[in-house]
């Protein structure tokens, strides 16, 4: 207990953001200083023992996704932003801290916090909780991610007025309304960029007859996705295996196609979120549709969902800055707040 | 509606002119901008000043600004980089003040207490190494004082106490040297009645303090302590202060008379060829001969 202490001296406060498709660590006093993917990858070792060992995790590991011998299985440990293989994740996790203190002497035994959905179980939150001990965290904290996208984005979640966040991460939209350092009202829906690339995957199938996998699909969504008609038509040319000569073939796909392939994930976003103004009290609901909704999260960087949003609600909408990275410096801020008030905001 | 001749007076020199100076060459109205963003005309027009007093925090104005930008199809990384320079981040201050802090809430932050705890470890590093650098110097000086023959342990060989002490002839007189550490194993059994000891029985032991208190009853002078060699020899001996310091081969029929000041530690080569006197009076050294090396500490009064 003592040495674990002394260790936590020398190790850097973390807040994670353990997303489903990313994992951002910040670093107190240093900022964001990992941004990998919540990927592993897993090595059976052949023999009698039949042994499991991690073989890669993070970027490393991504680009194994899909492309792994036998031997090999390139896991996503995350699934709908909870937990969905206990060991792995508590190895990754282990990985990413020692990565963040690499240039240490002494293992780091951090403080950390760590933002889950609002919509998640007290048994997947103790799950998160163990795993993150289990991985050398001297203390564990939770936040709830909706809270510590408001905090990153700069929002006033002190202040007594209502401020609504929308943050679409890879496994789950979170869309809360925050006043006064609380959640007021918080709802999550398991619609995320994994659906987008499902959808877009299935879209391809049906209509071109060609299976694609998950990075294409990511990368097309990327690059030429858009959530809102624009004025410009984009196109992208891309590879896969068409299902009926088993042959890769290549072809091309437009913007407004991926916009039509998007929509049942984004109907359910739009849907969401007008559940979330109708549950507002009304006094919250006026500061909000006073000054605006703000979108965090990798899928706020889908082309025009700002303005999808817009035009569903009739309220101003705004992407904050630094989309991908608010949750994990909302974190960073969140335990920073911890010990200068010794409490005050929504952490367990 | 036409828009006025002059531009209305900016508080910063912010993008707000450069918005409105686009939204004027595309001719529309700063209601259409509002009803486009979904915003009012007021706060339109404080975007176009550059006055964001009474607009909310900086996400908010950051955001209009941006969405204003690509209404009006100017570059947004340039408006916002103009934005940025007017309001930078986290400049603009909570309305709501954090609570005040109490005495007992101020802790030392994370980076003093990690330099108190290096500077413990570091005082902690430099003690020990100075306990074990007097450690090696001590055990080198006594391995240095060892002849290759002699493989017992250290310890045994400087501390072990005589097996008798010895009671040289005329103790009477002159009070025994004493020898350091020496522990007696059995107790110290002094006479009651001094005066009723015959004089034929051999002279009872006696304790350090005794002897100490019988010493202050004598002259203050050193006894004078002398070493002869009948035959060659080698010699370590130094005393208490560090000043004298008798080292070396010894001829035969050498003799030497110790300086400085008690007590001596002496290590005495080939010791059946050195003859000890104190005062004259010889001294048994055969308790501290062990491999014909004679090894201990001599305390004169």
């Amino acid at each position: 207990m003592f040495l674990r202490r002394l260790r936590g001296i020398f190790s850097n406060d973390l807040s994670i953001d353990l997303g489903t498709a990313n994992t951002l660590i910040y670093a107190r006093g240093q900022g964001i200083v990992l941004d990998e993917p919540s990927v592993v990858a897993i090595r059976h070792d052949r023999g009698r023992s039949s042994n499991k060992s991690v073989a890669a995790v993070g970027n490393a590991a991504k680009q194994m996704l899909g492309r792994t011998p036998d031997n090999i299985t390139a896991i996503r440990p995350m699934k709908d932003g909870v937990i969905a293989d206990f060991t792995v994740t508590e190895k990754m996790l282990q990985y990413f801290i020692h990565k963040v203190h690499e240039s240490r002497m002494i293992r780091p035994s951090p403080r950390v916090l760590i933002c889950v959905p609002c919509g998640s179980t007290q048994v997947e939150r103790r799950a998160i909780k163990e795993s993150a001990a289990g991985a050398g965290a001297r203390e564990v904290y939770l936040i709830e991610e909706p809270m510590a996208a408001a905090i990153g984005a700069g929002l006033p979640v002190d202040e007594p007025l209502g401020s609504m966040v929308l943050d679409i991460g890879g496994g789950t939209s979170e869309v809360a309304i925050i006043s006064l350092n609380g959640i007021v009202y918080s709802n999550s829906v398991r619609i995320g960029g994994d659906k987008f690339d499902e959808a877009i995957i299935n879209y391809i199938r049906r209509n071109y007859g060609t299976l694609v996998g998950e990075a294409t699909a990511e990368k097309i969504k990327k690059k030429i996705g858009s959530a809102y008609p624009g004025n410009e038509v984009l196109e992208l040319e891309f590879k896969g295996r068409n299902l009926a000569e088993g042959i890769p073939r290549s072809f091309t796909l437009t913007s407004n196609e991926v916009l039509e392939a998007l929509q049942e994930p984004l109907s359910g976003i739009v849907h969401a979120m007008k559940k979330a103004l109708e549950q507002t009290p009304p006094e919250l609901g006026a500061d909000v549709a006073e000054r605006g909704i703000v979108l965090t999260g990798g899928g706020a960087l889908l082309r025009d969902l700002d303005r999808l949003i817009e035009e569903e609600t009739g309220l101003p909408v705004i992407i904050a800055e630094d989309p991908l990275t608010c949750v994990a410096r909302g974190g960073g801020r969140a335990l920073e707040l911890i010990d200068e008030h010794n409490g005050g905001l929504s952490v367990e | 509606m036409k828009e006025p001749e002059t531009s209305p007076e900016t508080t910063h020199a912010g993008p707000g002119s450069r918005l409105r100076q686009a939204r004027i060459a595309q001719e529309i109205e700063p209601a259409t901008i509002a009803e486009h963003l979904h915003m009012t005309v007021a706060v339109v027009t404080a975007l176009e000043q550059d006055n964001y007093t009474n607009l909310p925090t900086r996400v908010f104005v950051r955001g209009y600004i941006r969405n204003y930008a690509r209404l009006v199809d100017e570059p947004v990384d340039e408006v916002l980089a103009e934005f940025d320079q007017v309001w930078p981040p986290a400049e603009r201050p909570m309305k709501i003040q954090p609570p005040p802090r109490l005495a007992a809430d101020t802790y030392p932050t994370h980076r003093g207490r990690q330099l108190v705890t290096w500077l413990l470890l570091l005082l902690g590093t430099v003690l020990f190494l100075l306990w074990w650098q007097g450690y090696l110097s001590q055990a080198w000086q006594q391995y240095t004082l060892l002849p290759a023959s002699v493989n017992q342990p250290l310890d045994t060989r400087i501390t072990s106490p005589p097996a008798s002490s010895p009671v040289p002839s005329g103790a009477n007189a002159v009070p025994e040297p004493l020898f350091q550490p020496a522990p007696r194993p059995e107790p110290v059994v002094i006479p009651e009645e001094p005066d009723s000891t015959p004089a034929s029985e051999p002279v009872p032991e006696t304790t350090v303090e005794d002897l100490t208190a019988e010493a202050e009853d004598f002259p203050t002078e050193p006894p004078v302590v002398t070493l002869r060699f009948t035959r060659s020899s080698w010699v370590d001996i130094r005393d208490s202060s560090g000043t004298y310091q008798l080292t070396g081969h010894m001829a035969a029929g050498e003799q030497h008379q110790l300086g400085g000041s008690t007590p001596y530690q002496l290590v005495i080569g080939n010791a059946a060829a050195a003859e000890l006197s104190i005062d004259g009076q010889p001294y048994d050294m055969s308790p501290h001969i062990r491999s014909n090396v004679a090894r201990f500490t001599l305390i004169t009064p």
